[in-house]
């Protein structure tokens, strides 16, 4: 390739040789002036220059001068110049036909490169549309690989997503698949001007994501090391906002089937609600209206005992169905500790069953802002935890204390190991771990109602447990510093 | 008249629960009418001369609660029930503000309820007390004209407010008083927070009383409507 371009200039200043003097003789013999030959001159080195660039321009002039002083300066027909005047002419003549071919030139080459630019900026600009428009149902990576090679007319262009695991390549070329991977594995950014390959490790931020490969020829001239880094930039954020969509549509997808779960549960416990009552009142008048006798009194207090526990659990699932996202009215008040733990103490008193309850304020708190109903509710939520899971007879503690910024109420219980893994699934609504459904009568819902009331109020919940020292379900408000 | 243990009406849509009631209530000893809505009732009441009414909280047409109201303002000590369900807190506050002299939550327990009928019956059947004789439940006794606590036989010293509060609760004794009533009872300046307010009152009067302020028995909380002041 550097030999063509060689023999180019070669031929262009052969051609350049045999032209000027030619053309000067012909002005000459056709009766023209010193300075019409001069200035025709002239005009034309700043032409070639234009044209051809500085090298040829320079020739031009050096070769223009030796002919006006060939033909114009006395003696004639001699390169022999006896005036020093002559000397001063020739001399300005070059200068000024070289400074002419440089401006020319720079000219030529800066236009060269704003097109050059532009033509990048353009393709830049089109691939940033195109990624705007890629297909969130499609692969997003065999698109973008599509898009790059079309756009830059690149030879091959590979594309490595480090999250899914997963190489996209286009064009005609073969791609090395372990150098694409190296690129990401050692976080490289390798320009290879002479065979005019590519390799970027891909970045979000300093995070890296993948690693893009791109290889072309020279002759297209739309790829540079800055095109490469706009096009790695743009792959990184395509990659990503593909990412972010995935997760958020399977967020959407989980929070729709919630809802639907949520609300055909409602639906149902709406519509037992009724009967049970009926089925209760029937049964407890039962019981309430005749002298029963042995099996009749004993079944029907099964009936009585078993539509009560029924109506408890359709009371309970109702009452979360009530926490649901923007259907949680929050009335907070000015709560003293103390009288939630008097709280605790009568309300929890039946569901504890045989467990001892202790109660310790830590710092003395002393108030807290919050909807008094609602964190009754995740208080007892928690305890009624405790006592299902914990082992027999084991005492049960609540504490509370402050911190800088929260109010943190914890609930620890002997026992009960929730393994890491589970340890955030517990909080989801319809979860229970896979050894609980034998262990505890229950319906999953319990605990996510203490986070939703714990977000209710900006606050949080979470779990520590540890098969030796127990299991402690934490319940944090934010702290208010100053007292409604 | 006293061989019946009392006449009354129920007012429910529920054809199921209205004939198990009707049933139940019928064999226990009253006399039982029965209306399908709110409409209904009205007419009902004018026919026949009843002692109570319980009435259903979600109706069609006219609705539990402007059944209620209208009832009220026809019979002014006509006592309400009123058959609510748990999770509508607001339900039974609309319902007491607009007459209703106690609820019953669904699905419940035909003792508890035959318990509420037969007190609210009573509170019917006994002459109105003029408001300033004194009020004894229990040990505790109460003499407004004189302003006077007993425990016991002995006198107990309560602020303006909690002398008030507590002459509310009792004159109201058995029944829910909400939070808004108490509050209008009592007459005072707006508190900051009324609630907080009332739940430190009735603290203080819960110390002065019970035996054991942590587990009262007397000034009862009925859970985010308001107290109640136990009538054995």
């Amino acid at each position: 390739m550097k030999y063509k371009h060689v023999i180019r200039h070669l031929l262009r200043t052969v051609a350049i040789v045999f032209a000027i003097p030619l053309l000067t003789s012909v002005i000459y013999y056709g009766h023209g002036k010193a300075l019409t030959a001069g200035l025709i001159e002239l005009v034309l080195v700043m032409l070639i220059a234009f044209r051809w660039g500085f090298l040829e321009a320079a020739v031009a002039s050096v070769l223009s001068v030796a002919c006006l002083d060939y033909f114009y300066m006395p003696p004639i027909f001699s390169f022999y110049e006896r005036d020093p005047q002559d000397w001063i002419s020739s001399g300005i003549f070059v200068t000024v036909a070289l400074a002419a071919g440089r401006l020319a030139d720079g000219i030529k080459r800066k236009a060269i490169q704003t097109e050059g630019e532009r033509t990048r900026l353009e393709r830049l600009y089109l691939t940033c549309r195109d990624i705007l428009m890629l297909d969130r149902r499609d692969e997003v990576g065999v698109q973008l690989t599509r898009l790059i090679a079309e756009t830059f007319h690149v030879d091959a262009v590979a594309l490595w997503d480090a999250r899914e695991v997963r190489m996209d390549k286009a064009g005609r070329d073969a791609v090395p698949d372990d150098e694409v991977r190296a690129t990401y594995f050692h976080e490289l950014c390798e320009n290879d001007l002479v065979s005019y390959k590519f390799k970027r490790v891909l970045r979000l931020g300093v995070r890296p994501v993948g690693a893009i490969y791109l290889a072309g020829s020279p002759d297209e001239g739309l790829l540079d090391p800055r095109s490469v880094d706009a096009i790695a930039s743009l792959s990184a954020i395509a990659l990503e906002r593909a990412h972010s969509f995935a997760a958020e549509s399977s967020a959407e997808a989980s929070k729709r089937s919630e809802q639907l779960r949520s609300a055909v549960l409602d639906g149902l416990a709406h519509a037992f609600k009724t009967p049970l009552a009926t089925i209760q009142s029937a049964s407890s008048g039962l019981l309430e209206i005749s002298r029963l006798e042995y099996p009749a009194r004993e079944l029907v207090s099964l009936i009585d005992e078993q539509a009560t526990r029924l109506a408890k659990l359709t009371n309970h699932a109702l009452q979360t169905a009530e926490l649901d996202e923007g259907r949680l009215k929050l009335d907070r008040e000015r709560l003293s500790v103390d009288h939630l733990f008097q709280f605790c103490r009568t309300e929890a008193l039946h569901s504890l069953a045989d467990h001892p309850l202790r109660i310790i304020d830590q710092t003395s708190v002393g108030y807290v802002w919050a909807d008094a109903r609602l964190l009754e509710m995740a208080l007892l939520q928690m305890l009624d935890n405790a006592s299902k899971y914990g082992s027999p007879g084991s005492p049960i503690t609540l504490c509370v204390k402050s911190t800088d910024t929260e109010v943190v109420f914890n609930v620890w219980n002997e026992g009960s190991f929730v393994a890491p893994e589970e340890r955030f699934r517990i909080f989801q609504r319809f979860y229970r771990s896979p050894g609980s459904q034998h262990r505890a009568p229950g319906t999953g819902i319990g605990l996510s109602v203490t986070k939703r009331i714990a977000e209710a109020h900006t606050g949080r919940v979470w779990v520590e447990s540890d098969s030796e020292a127990g299991t402690t379900f934490s319940f944090a408000l934010p702290r208010i510093h100053k007292e409604a | 008249m006293n061989d019946s243990q009392g006449r009354l009406l129920i007012v429910e849509d529920d054809t199921a629960l209205r004939r198990s009631l009707r049933t139940t209530l019928d064999v226990l000893g009253f006399d039982v009418g029965e209306a399908s809505n709110g409409e209904d009732s009205l007419v009902r009441l004018r026919m026949v001369d009843y002692e109570a009414v319980l009435l259903d909280i979600n109706m069609p047409g006219i609705g539990g609660i402007e059944t209620c109201r209208r009832i009220r303002r026809i019979y002014t000590r006509m006592p309400i029930l009123m058959l609510t369900v748990r999770d509508s807190e607001d339900d039974k506050v609309n319902a007491l503000e607009a007459g209703a002299d106690d609820y019953v939550i669904k699905p419940f327990q035909i003792r508890e309820l035959t318990a509420r009928i037969r007190a609210a019956i009573r509170r019917f059947r006994a002459p109105e007390t003029p408001a300033e004789m004194p009020v004894a439940i229990g040990t505790i006794m109460i003499d407004p004209v004189r302003r006077r606590v007993e425990r016991s036989g002995t006198a107990v010293h309560l602020t303006p407010r909690e002398f008030d509060a507590l002459l509310f609760l009792m004159t109201h004794a058995g029944r829910p008083v909400t939070h808004a009533r108490l509050i209008a009872a009592l007459r005072g300046p707006g508190f900051g927070n009324e609630r907080t307010y009332l739940r430190v009152l009735i603290g203080q009067l819960r110390k002065k009383l019970e035996d054991d302020p942590a587990n009262p028995t007397y000034i009862l909380t009925d859970s985010y409507i308001g107290y109640r002041f136990h009538q054995p």
